[in-house]
């Protein structure tokens, strides 16, 4: 990154936010993915231990499915909040005392 | 069911429908963690922006995100592969079932069938057997499958993320400073710019004359910005369609009158100084 080395620095922010993106689209695979496991009813796919084992195998990838889901979610609304611009000041004075605006 | 009725058990239990929903899935899960893991991984190459570093925190957060939607990935696969191994023997052994159960029913009711009977009989206790070995081999392969889950540590990627964005922020705060003339002088030009902007409008004629907007100011701004020519030429365009001033009136009357020499003298080649 040329904020390490010379150079000018990239628009941080853009960068930021292209990431964000990645993240997002990362999140929403992720949570598709665990909806999709959780459509399935394995346990009659196979007799006894091997169709519950089959079960409680997908119970365990969808919750970390999910788990991973909500973090990398988390992550890129993190960026999200880096990488917007600051808010714009304020360019009209607020109601006075008096004022029929005020409450 | 004909199975328990010819053969007095199915020798195959199980759901072939759900396994193939189950195969359909889990291929589904495969392409999704793949995809996503494409999304991630560019943000991460040798040549990417989060090289060096200040982005060395960044681009370990991110590493353990591909890490573990490659271990994710690797369970989908080995689970997909379970289960297709299953399915595909499976789907084989069901056949036998039916074929097993076609002898038995042809058998039935025959007194001097009873030997054929009992080979069907065997013929199913080994498919059950066999059925059985097969769901023993898929319970191990999936126990196998899901080992990597258990290496699965709570992470907080957000947690992880922001402290990477406040070494990627002091980093930039370093880039200014030492850049901090080149900075300036941009904001020099920036500001030129928007001066120049500010006339603009008068300069093209879009608002026509503002009184905010000086002759003089619009005349100085235009000669010492770049490309002034242009700026010139277009205050020469707006200048040539303003109103004349108002000339002095004329008449025929005496000097006096207007403040000027005498109309039908200067007609006449003379004036006050030359009479």
């Amino acid at each position: 990154m040329a904020t390490t080395g010379g150079g000018s620095p990239p628009a941080l922010a853009d960068e930021l936010a292209r990431l964000a993106d990645a993240l997002a689209g990362v999140a929403d695979a992720l949570d598709r993915a665990r909806g999709r496991i959780g459509g399935v009813a394995p346990r009659s796919v196979a007799p006894g231990a091997a169709g519950h084992d089959l079960g409680a195998a997908l119970d365990a990838l969808s919750t970390r499915l999910a788990a991973s889901g909500a973090d990398t979610a988390a992550g890129a609304q993190l960026l999200r909040s880096r990488s917007a611009p600051d808010p714009a000041p304020p360019n009209r004075p607020g109601p006075r005392p008096g004022d029929a605006r005020a409450p | 069911m004909r199975a328990e009725r010819f053969l007095g058990s199915d020798p195959t239990p199980g759901d072939l429908a759900e396994a193939d929903d189950l195969l359909r899935g889990l291929r589904e899960v495969v392409l999704l963690l793949v995809e996503a893991r494409g999304d991630l991984e560019p943000q991460l190459a040798a040549d990417g922006v989060w090289t060096g570093p200040a982005a060395t925190p960044l681009a370990e957060a991110l590493g353990v995100l591909t890490t573990r939607l490659r271990a994710l990935e690797d369970v989908a696969v080995d689970l997909a592969r379970a289960t297709e191994d299953w399915r595909r023997g499976f789907a084989a052994r069901t056949d036998r079932t039916d074929e097993l159960v076609e002898q038995m029913s042809r058998l039935a009711g025959r007194p001097d069938a009873q030997e054929g009977r009992d080979v069907v009989h065997r013929a199913t206790e080994a498919l059950a057997a066999e059925h059985d070995a097969a769901a023993r081999r898929l319970r191990l392969a999936v126990e196998q499958a899901v080992v990597p889950l258990a290496d699965h540590e709570p992470s907080d990627l957000a947690a992880d993320l922001a402290g990477a964005g406040a070494a990627l922020a002091g980093a930039v705060d370093a880039w200014v400073e030492q850049h901090a003339g080149e900075v300036a002088v941009a904001a020099a030009v920036l500001a030129e710019v928007s001066r120049l902007t500010r006339v603009v409008g008068a300069l093209t004629g879009v608002v026509g004359d503002r009184d905010d907007v000086l002759d003089d100011e619009v005349t100085a701004l235009a000669r010492s910005g770049v490309g002034s020519h242009r700026l010139l030429g277009a205050l020469r365009h707006v200048r040539a369609g303003a109103p004349a001033r108002p000339l002095p009136r004329a008449t025929f009357a005496g000097a006096g009158a207007s403040g000027g020499p005498d109309l039908a003298e200067r007609m006449h080649g003379r004036d006050h100084g030359t009479r």
